[in-house]
């Protein structure tokens, strides 16, 4: 008995030391840094001033109390969203072909999805900005042909529409590979009997596969929102002015205004956000399945 | 013309000719039975006239209307698979409902002949369950019922008792043939078990290799088998190779490797000097100390090499004087049946003119 415990410790000690160390201890130092006071340069004050607890609620009164924060929450979460939302309509059909092409062909598909993950990040979101530069030839292509039909011509990037596309394209296969993963499980023979009993293909595909499918479709819908809702890279660097995002916000507090506090404060609400947004979907998960 | 009509089927995978040139008719009613070993081109052939699969040759008549281009869901026929492919994210009910649904019938509809269909196959109450809630048995009669709620004029069934085990399935056997005949649809039935199909069938077509076999009632399966494979996959059988004799009216006179001269029947056209096996169904040999009755044809005198007791039944293996081993099959009801037949007796067997069938291929 005393061996298993032993056991136990051995292998799910270092994980739960280095949870610890490099997840629950910076969390109570940011839920501590959230109360505390701005330095007079940046960084904190002491948190100790005159044998008293130098604590203050000011960070968050701050943030509550200005419609803009509100504002940029709501804009933050509509990107995501929006991302989330055509990720799964790209990811979808892209998943179910390949769950659905010859077995010796799948590993080879589910590579290519992850293969964009090879290049480096940043490089990635460059290649967009030049995509979407104006002086690209998709870009050309399209105000070409706006250009016939009598519009005016567009400009993409930094706009917030650059960030939706690149948020997309970055995403996608964080959305395929769960959808992929629970597609590919489907018993055939509950399509030839949906079939057998008198379903079309489109039957077929809502009464059968879509609400089997729904697992996955929430736990892509997860990774792909959840990261997208906190992202600032992404806009920073295609989302010009127009496109910021509240990560955006966060990382402005840290290193530009030097109001740790205040970053602290809005970071903590951006994570308890995407927190209840997650148990909110998961449990209307439970009751799409019960 | 038949309900279902399979004129010259044939289906090849490659090589490998699944199905080859399979004609036959079913009739409205019937509770037909494809018996074979796996691989024989059974459930092939039933995925063809379900509509999953195309046959290469020949054609499928249902209805009177040939099936060529005519997609499942369009077909008035509904299948029971194999692993039942009920609907794991539906409630028993509405698995059920599923066909009147894609029918699109009104909802009160549905509701009546649901309830109705649980209470046929005995699952009234358990229409809110899941099918991971419910025992084999009850799925079983989920994907029944829910293949028959919009009465198809014939229900496919492949294999649906092979999940179950020995006691239910017997059980579920007799319910199915109280089924059938409460709801008249045709039943074509898909299994490798013989006893099963012998128990449910009004009539077997026997597969091999793509190929029917033979054709015909259980009994006549089971009495009177067209050929080895027939003799040695429906039931027990002992094989022993032969030649033929003389050929007088009703009877043939045999010379049966290893043990002697054998008086049988046979159906074909055959002449002397045919080479094949007879063939013995062991309950037909019976075996004693001292056979009674008249000496002469078709006793014989051996040792009791082994014995294996089966609860209701011994089968022994004899050694003949001549060479052969043939199997016995005895009742054990009755005082003192088996007195003396252990292994090592000498024992006399033998067996009826009409017990042996010669069998040419």
């Amino acid at each position: 008995m005393e061996r298993r415990a032993l056991r136990k410790w051995l292998v799910g000690g270092p994980p739960l030391a280095y949870l610890l160390f490099f997840f629950a201890a910076p969390l109570a130092i940011m839920v501590l840094a959230s109360f505390r006071v701005p330095g007079d340069f940046g960084g904190l004050a002491p948190l100790m001033l005159e044998k008293k607890l130098n604590l203050t609620t000011e960070a968050y009164a701050a943030l509550f109390s200005d419609f803009l924060y509100a504002r940029l929450f709501l804009k933050s979460f509509a990107y995501a969203a929006l991302a989330t939302a055509l990720c799964l309509a790209a990811g979808y059909p892209l998943a179910l072909l390949i769950a659905r092409s010859p077995r010796r062909y799948r590993d080879l598909l589910i590579l290519l999805v992850i293969l964009p993950f090879w290049s480096n990040f940043l490089i990635r979101v460059y290649a967009w900005m030049t995509i979407l530069g104006p002086q690209s030839y998709v870009m050309r292509a399209l105000n070409g042909v706006l250009g016939l039909v009598g519009l005016e011509p567009v400009s993409l990037l930094y706009t917030p529409a650059a960030v939706v596309v690149t948020l997309v394209y970055v995403h996608l296969p964080f959305m395929v590979l769960p959808l992929y993963a629970n597609l590919e499980k489907h018993d055939p023979a509950l399509l030839d009997a949906a079939q057998d009993l008198g379903a079309g293909a489109w039957q077929r595909f809502w009464r059968v596969t879509f609400p089997l499918s729904l697992p996955g479709v929430y736990a892509g819908a997860a990774l792909v929102f959840i990261p997208a809702f906190g992202i600032f890279a992404i806009p920073d660097l295609v989302g010009g002015t127009g496109g910021i995002m509240i990560g955006n916000v966060i990382k402005q507090q840290f290193l530009d205004a030097r109001d740790w506090p205040f970053g602290a404060a809005l970071s903590l609400v951006l994570m308890a956000s995407a927190i209840a947004l997650a148990g909110l979907a998961a449990a209307f998960g439970r009751g799409a399945r019960a | 013309m038949a309900l279902l009509e399979l004129r010259g089927v044939t289906r090849r995978f490659g090589e490998l000719v699944a199905v080859d040139d399979v004609t036959l008719g079913i009739e409205q009613g019937e509770f037909f039975t494809l018996l074979g070993p796996s691989g024989c081109g059974k459930t092939t052939l039933l995925r063809m006239v379900a509509g999953f699969d195309a046959p290469d040759g020949g054609a499928i008549f249902f209805e009177g209307r040939d099936m060529q281009g005519v997609p499942p869901e369009s077909r008035n026929l509904h299948t029971v698979f194999q692993s039942y492919a009920l609907f794991p994210h539906m409630s028993v009910e509405q698995n059920i409902a599923f066909a009147l649904r894609m029918a699109r019938l009104p909802a009160e509809a549905i509701r009546s002949r649901v309830a109705a269909a649980l209470e046929q196959v005995r699952l009234h109450g358990l229409g809110r369950r899941y099918p991971h809630e419910l025992s084999g048995g009850q799925r079983q009669r989920v994907a029944v019922a829910r293949a028959l709620i919009n009465r198809p004029r014939l229900l496919l069934l492949d294999e649906p008792l092979a999940a179950l085990d020995a006691k239910l399935r017997e059980s579920m056997q007799s319910e199915l043939i109280g089924l059938q005949r409460e709801v008249g649809v045709t039943f074509v039935y898909v299994t490798h078990d013989q006893s099963e199909a012998l128990a449910l069938s009004h009539r077997i077509a026997v597969m091999n290799r793509g190929r029917v076999e033979q054709l015909g009632e259980p009994s006549a399966i089971y009495g009177f088998p067209r050929n080895r494979f027939v003799a040695d996959f429906v039931g027990e059988c002992n094989m022993l190779p032969a030649e033929l004799r003389t050929v007088d009216a009703g009877q043939i006179r045999l010379e049966v490797r290893g043990v002697g001269e054998v008086v049988a029947t046979h159906g074909e056209h055959i002449a002397a000097g045919a080479q094949g096996v007879l063939a013995l169904r062991p309950e037909h040999v019976q075996i004693a100390k001292t056979l009674p009755g008249e000496h002469g044809a078709n006793h014989f005198s051996g040792t009791v090499q082994a014995l294996l007791y089966r609860g209701d039944v011994t089968v022994y293996t004899v050694a003949l004087a001549a060479g052969a081993r043939i199997q016995a099959l005895l009742p054990n009801a009755g005082p003192g049946r088996t007195a003396g037949l252990e292994a090592g007796a000498q024992v006399q067997v033998g067996w009826r003119r009409d017990a042996g069938h010669f069998l040419t291929d």
